[in-house]
C-alpha cells in the first residue's frame, strides 16, 4: 500500500546506482576484459561461492535481526547518544554550516546512489578480474562489517545528531527529499547510528580498490574519493555523528584486515588438501 | 549513604585507639566528610523523529541547567521506552514529554494523589506526596459547580507552589487533509472516532475520468476538479469500489506493534483503541453520552449505584454476543488483571484512575449492570463509563502471570503485556491486518449498533455509518514524508500531529489544507521525587524558574501553543485573581522570558537559597 512511493524511490536510487554501474563497467572494466573472462564464469562463481554465500547468510541474519535487534538493545543496550554529544559537541552543526542547495542535492545523491554504486561495482569488476582474491576479500569484508555492525547496534543505542539536536542540526536529506525517509526506514532503524555502516562499507570497498590499483587504476582513484564523500555526506545530511564516522572508518579497515586473514586461511586450507 | 558514613566513622574510631583523641577528632572530621561533587542528572525525552518539540524543550532545559552549574544531559529514548522507564519502572531523574488531558479535571487525582505514588502508569509517576493536596483532590470528586471550581483552584495553587512537575505548554493540534478527496465533519478533530464516522468521500474521487470537465460551477473554490455531484449515485453501482478506502498516515508506528488497550508503553491518546473497542459511554461535545449503553439511571438518591442498560443485540467482532457479564468482567479485570490468581492485585495502569471510581460491579441481568460508586459526584462518576469494554472469553485466559514471571517476581500478568494484534472488540471498526511498523488496516464492523440500530439524538449524526470500505493507517516516518504522501495522493489525511515545519510545507503545497484543533496534551517537565535533589521543593521551584514559556511557545512551538502554569489553564477551571498571580510571580522566569535569555547570577542565587553551594569554578555542588 505504501508501495508506489517506495517503488519510485527504489527505482530512482537503484537506477542512479545502476546507471553508474553500467558506465563504470564499460569504462573501467571494459568489454575486452568481460569477453576474456567469459568462458570461466561458472568456474569463477564456484571458486568464490563460499565467500559470497557467507555474505548472503550474514545479510539474511542482519535482515531478521533488524526487527528484533532494537527491542533487544532497549533491554541490554547502552545509550551512548549523550556521551557522543559530550565528546564531539556541535561538530555536525559546523559541517552543516557549509550547506547549499546544490551541495545538498549532490551529497544526497552520493549518500543514496553513489553508495549503492560504490558497494556493488566491486562485485562486477572483481568477478572478471585476473586476480580472484579481491572478490573473496570484498565479500568477506562486507560480511564482517555487517556482523560487527549488528553487534554494535545491539550493544549501543544511539540516535543521530538530527534526532538529538533538532533546530541546530537539520535533517537535510529528509527535509529536502521527504520521500527518501520512506525508503531508508525500510533498511535503517534510527537508533542504529554507531558506527556508521555507510562509512565502514565504503572504506572497506575503497581499501580493496586501492589494492587492486594494478588492475583497475581508475577505480583505485575513484573509490577512495567516493568513499570520503559518502562518509562526509552522512554528517552533512545530519544522519551521523563524527564519532560514528570515525568508528565506521576503523571498522572498515578492521574488516578488510579480518577478511584478509579469513581468505588466507581458506586458501591455505584448500591448497594443503 | 548514612550507613557507610557511620561505618567509616566507627572504623576511624576503632583504629584511633591509642592515638591522642585530639588528633583523632581532627582526622575524623577530615575523612568522614563526604566530598562534594557537581550535581549531574539526565533528562529523558523522545528523539526528534518522534517529537521534535519535546526534544527541543529538553535541550533548552539542559542548556539552562548547565548555565546554573548543573551537569544536565539529554537522553533520547523511544516513546515506548520513555513510557516504560517513567511510568512503569520510575527509572528517571527528569523527563520532558506530554501527558494526555482528559475532559474532566479529576485526572489530577490519580496523577498526584499520594495513594498512587507506589502505583504505575499515569498514576503519580513523580512519587509526589502531599496530604493537603490529597484531601483537595478527594474533595473535588464529591463536589460540583463553583464549590468544585474553588477546590480545584486551591489544588492548582498547591500544585504550582510545590511543582511536582512543571507544566510548559499545551499545543494546538494540526493535521493535513486533501479537501478534494475527503469531507471531514467540521466540529470534530481529525483522528477521532467521530471524525472517521463522519468523513465522506468527495464524489469526484471515485470517478476521476468520468466527470466531464465542462461543468465548471464557479462558486465552489477548492480547485479545478471541484464538481457538483448529480446522478453519481446511479453510476456508483457499476463503478469499481475496491479502492474506496480512507487512507491516513501516522508518524507513531506503535499501533502496528501492539493494540493491547491495557499496555501503557504503547498507548497514547486512545483513538485507535476507541475505534476497535466500545465503551459504555463516550464523551461527545464535552459530555458523556450513552454509547454501548442504551441508557443509565441512578438507582437511589445517594448517587451511589448506577444502573446501566446495554443496547440490544450487541456483538463482539468474533460474532459472540455481548452481555452484562462482559461489562462486569471488564471492571473486575481492570481492578485486578490477575483476577485473584496472584497474591496481590495487579490493576491495569492504563485505566487505574477511572476504574478506581467503581467500588462494586454486578450483572443484574443479561442486559443490565449495576456499578457501585464511592463518595463521588455524578459527573465524576461518569468518567468510569469511558473505559473500553473487553470480552471475557478472550481476556480471561490471560489473567495469569507472564511466562517470564521468574524474571520479575510474577507481578505482571499476560493481559498487561500481550500484543493483541488481532483485537476482538465491539467497536465500529475491526482490525483486518497489521504490518510491523508499516501499516494498520481496519474495516467497518457491519454488526455494530451504529450500523444496525436506530439512534437517538446524540448519536444520530453517525447514522449511515462509515462511508468507506476500509480505513488504513500508513506509517510515515516524519511530517515531511507524510505531506509528500499526501501530495502524491497516496493518502487522504494525516492522523498524527504535524510539527510546525510540516505545517508550513503542507500550507505551501497545492491541494492540501491544514486543520488545527483543540489540544489534548500538556508538555511538561516531570521530576522523580523519589530521589534527591528532586525531593526538595525549593530545588524544583528553582528549576521551574528556568523555563521561559513565551520564548518556548514562540520559538519551539512556533506560536502554536499556550504556555501554561497549570494543566487546567485552558479549561473553565483555570484559576484567576490576585492570589494566583502571586503564585505565578514566584515562579516567574529569571531573565527575559521573551528572548529566553537567563539572568544567570539571579538564577544561581535561587539555587543557593534552596540550600546548595557553588564551587569556585561555578559548579553546583551536592554531597555525595
Amino acid at each position: 500500500m505504501n508501495a508506489p512511493p517506495l517503488v519510485s524511490m527504489l527505482v530512482s536510487v537503484l537506477g542512479g546506482g545502476a546507471a553508474a554501474l553500467f558506465v563504470a563497467t564499460l569504462g573501467i572494466v571494459g568489454p575486452t576484459r568481460v569477453r576474456d573472462a567469459y568462458g570461466t564464469f561458472r568456474e569463477r562463481a564456484r571458486d568464490a561461492s563460499k565467500y559470497l554465500g557467507l555474505l548472503v547468510v550474514v545479510l539474511l541474519v542482519n535482515k531478521l535481526a533488524r526487527d528484533v535487534g532494537p527491542e533487544v538493545s532497549w533491554l541490554l543496550g547502552w545509550n551512548v547518544t549523550g556521551l557522543i554529544y559530550a565528546v564531539e559537541g556541535n561538530f555536525v552543526m559546523h559541517v552543516q554550516s557549509l550547506a547549499t542547495p546544490t551541495l545538498t542535492a549532490v551529497l544526497s545523491a552520493i549518500y543514496l546512489s553513489g553508495y549503492v554504486f560504490l558497494l556493488t561495482f566491486p562485485f562486477v569488476a572483481y568477478f572478471v578480474a585476473t586476480d580472484r582474491r579481491p572478490l573473496k576479500l570484498t565479500a568477506v569484508a562486507y560480511a564482517v562489517n555487517y556482523g560487527i555492525g549488528l553487534c554494535c547496534y545491539i550493544l549501543f543505542i544511539s540516535y543521530g545528531p538530527r534526532n538529538l539536536l533538532p533546530g541546530q542540526v537539520e535533517s537535510l536529506l529528509y527535509v529536502t527529499y521527504p520521500q527518501t525517509q520512506i525508503l531508508t526506514r525500510q533498511v535503517n532503524v534510527n537508533t542504529n547510528v554507531f558506527p556508521s555502516l555507510h562509512t565502514s562499507l565504503s572504506v572497506s570497498a575503497a581499501l580493496v580498490a586501492v589494492r587492486t590499483y594494478g588492475e583497475y587504476p581508475v577505480w583505485a582513484l575513484v573509490a577512495p574519493i567516493l568513499a570520503s564523500a559518502v562518509a562526509f555526506s552522512t554528517m552533512y545530511l545530519g544522519i551521523h555523528w563524527a564519532l560514528d564516522v570515525v568508528a565506521g572508518a576503523l571498522l572498515g579497515v578492521a574488516s578488510v584486515e579480518i577478511a584478509d586473514s579469513v581468505v588466507d586461511a581458506r586458501t591455505d586450507e584448500t591448497s594443503s588438501t | 549513604m548514612s550507613t557507610s558514613r557511620l561505618s567509616r566513622r566507627s572504623l576511624l574510631a576503632l583504629t584511633g585507639v591509642g592515638l591522642t583523641s585530639g588528633c583523632i577528632r581532627q582526622l575524623e572530621s577530615t575523612f568522614s566528610r563526604d566530598h562534594q561533587q557537581q550535581l549531574s542528572f539526565s533528562i529523558k525525552t523522545v528523539p526528534a523523529d518522534a517529537d521534535a518539540v519535546a526534544t527541543k524543550v529538553a535541550r533548552y532545559l539542559a542548556t539552562q541547567l548547565q548555565r546554573v552549574g548543573i551537569s544536565a544531559s539529554v537522553v533520547p529514548v523511544s516513546r515506548e521506552e520513555l513510557l516504560r522507564s517513567v511510568l512503569l519502572n520510575h527509572d528517571f531523574d527528569v523527563y520532558v514529554y506530554r501527558f494526555p488531558l482528559p475532559w474532566d479535571p479529576d485526572f489530577l487525582r490519580p496523577l498526584l494523589h499520594s495513594r498512587y505514588a507506589p502505583d504505575v502508569g499515569w498514576q503519580n509517576p513523580f512519587g509526589y506526596g502531599d496530604l493537603s493536596l490529597d484531601s483537595l483532590l478527594e474533595r473535588q470528586q464529591t463536589e460540583r459547580g463553583v464549590v468544585r471550581t474553588s477546590t480545584l483552584t486551591d489544588a492548582q495553587h498547591r500544585i504550582a507552589e510545590n511543582q511536582p512537575f512543571t507544566p510548559v505548554a499545551i499545543p494546538h493540534t494540526a493535521r493535513a487533509t486533501r479537501p478534494d478527496r475527503v469531507d471531514w465533519p467540521v466540529d470534530e478533530p481529525i483522528h477521532s472516532v467521530a471524525a472517521y464516522l463522519g468523513a465522506r468521500p468527495v464524489e469526484t474521487r471515485r470517478f476521476p475520468s468520468r466527470v466531464p470537465p465542462t461543468a465548471a460551477v464557479g462558486n465552489v473554490t477548492t480547485n479545478e476538479s471541484t464538481q457538483t455531484t448529480p446522478a453519481t449515485t446511479d453510476t456508483a453501482t457499476d463503478a469499481p469500489q475496491a479502492t474506496n478506502r480512507l487512507r491516513m498516515t501516522m508518524t507513531d508506528a506503535r499501533p502496528t506493534e501492539n493494540l493491547n488497550p491495557l499496555s501503557t508503553p504503547f498507548r497514547s491518546d486512545g483513538t485507535f483503541i476507541r475505534l476497535v473497542y466500545d465503551s459504555l459511554g463516550r464523551v461527545l461535545d464535552d459530555e458523556m453520552h450513552p454509547w454501548m449503553a442504551a441508557s443509565w439511571d441512578w438507582l437511589d438518591d445517594d448517587s451511589s449505584t448506577l444502573s446501566v442498560r446495554l443496547r440490544d443485540d450487541l456483538e463482539w467482532h468474533d460474532g459472540n454476543a455481548i452481555t452484562a457479564a462482559d461489562v462486569a468482567f471488564t471492571f473486575r479485570f481492570l481492578a485486578d488483571t490477575s483476577l485473584g490468581s496472584l497474591d496481590q492485585l495487579v490493576p491495569s495502569p492504563e485505566y487505574r484512575g477511572r476504574a478506581s471510581l467503581v467500588d462494586s460491579v454486578s450483572a443484574a441481568s443479561s442486559r443490565e449492570v449495576h456499578l457501585g460508586f464511592g463518595d463521588v459526584d455524578e459527573a465524576v462518576a461518569l468518567r468510569a463509563l469511558s473505559v473500553p469494554i473487553l470480552p471475557e472469553h478472550v481476556w480471561e485466559p490471560y489473567a495469569r502471570p507472564t511466562s517470564v514471571s521468574w524474571l520479575d517476581g510474577g507481578r505482571v500478568t499476560e493481559a498487561l503485556v500481550r500484543n493483541n494484534l488481532e483485537p476482538v472488540g465491539s467497536g465500529p471498526f475491526r482490525v483486518t491486518g497489521t504490518s510491523f511498523r508499516e501499516s494498520l488496516s481496519l474495516e467497518p464492523f457491519d454488526a455494530h449498533f451504529l450500523a444496525t440500530q436506530t439512534l437517538d439524538e446524540s448519536l444520530a449524526r453517525f447514522e449511515g455509518g462509515f462511508a468507506f470500505d476500509g480505513l488504513e493507517f500508513i506509517v510515515a516516518p516524519s511530517g515531511g514524508s507524510a505531506i509528500k504522501l499526501l501530495s502524491d495522493g497516496v493518502v487522504d489525511a494525516t492522523a498524527g500531529l504535524l510539527s510546525s515545519d510540516a505545517v508550513k510545507s503542507a500550507l505551501a503545497t497545492p491541494d492540501i489544507s491544514v486543520r488545527t484543533g483543540v489540544s489534548q496534551w500538556c508538555y511538561h517537565v516531570g521530576y522523580n521525587l523519589r530521589k534527591p535533589p528532586f525531593t526538595n521543593p525549593r530545588f524544583r521551584r528553582a528549576v521551574a524558574r528556568l523555563v521561559a514559556r513565551p520564548y518556548l511557545t514562540e520559538s519551539v512551538f512556533d506560536g502554536r501553543a499556550y504556555g501554561v502554569m497549570s494543566p487546567l489553564a485552558t479549561t473553565e477551571f483555570s484559576p484567576t485573581g490576585e492570589s494566583w498571580t502571586a503564585v505565578l510571580d514566584e515562579l516567574r522566569f529569571v531573565g527575559n522570558h521573551r528572548t529566553g535569555s537567563l539572568d544567570t547570577s539571579s538564577a544561581r542565587s535561587l539555587f543557593e537559597d534552596a540550600g546548595y553551594t557553588y564551587s569556585k569554578s561555578g559548579e553546583l555542588l551536592v554531597q555525595r
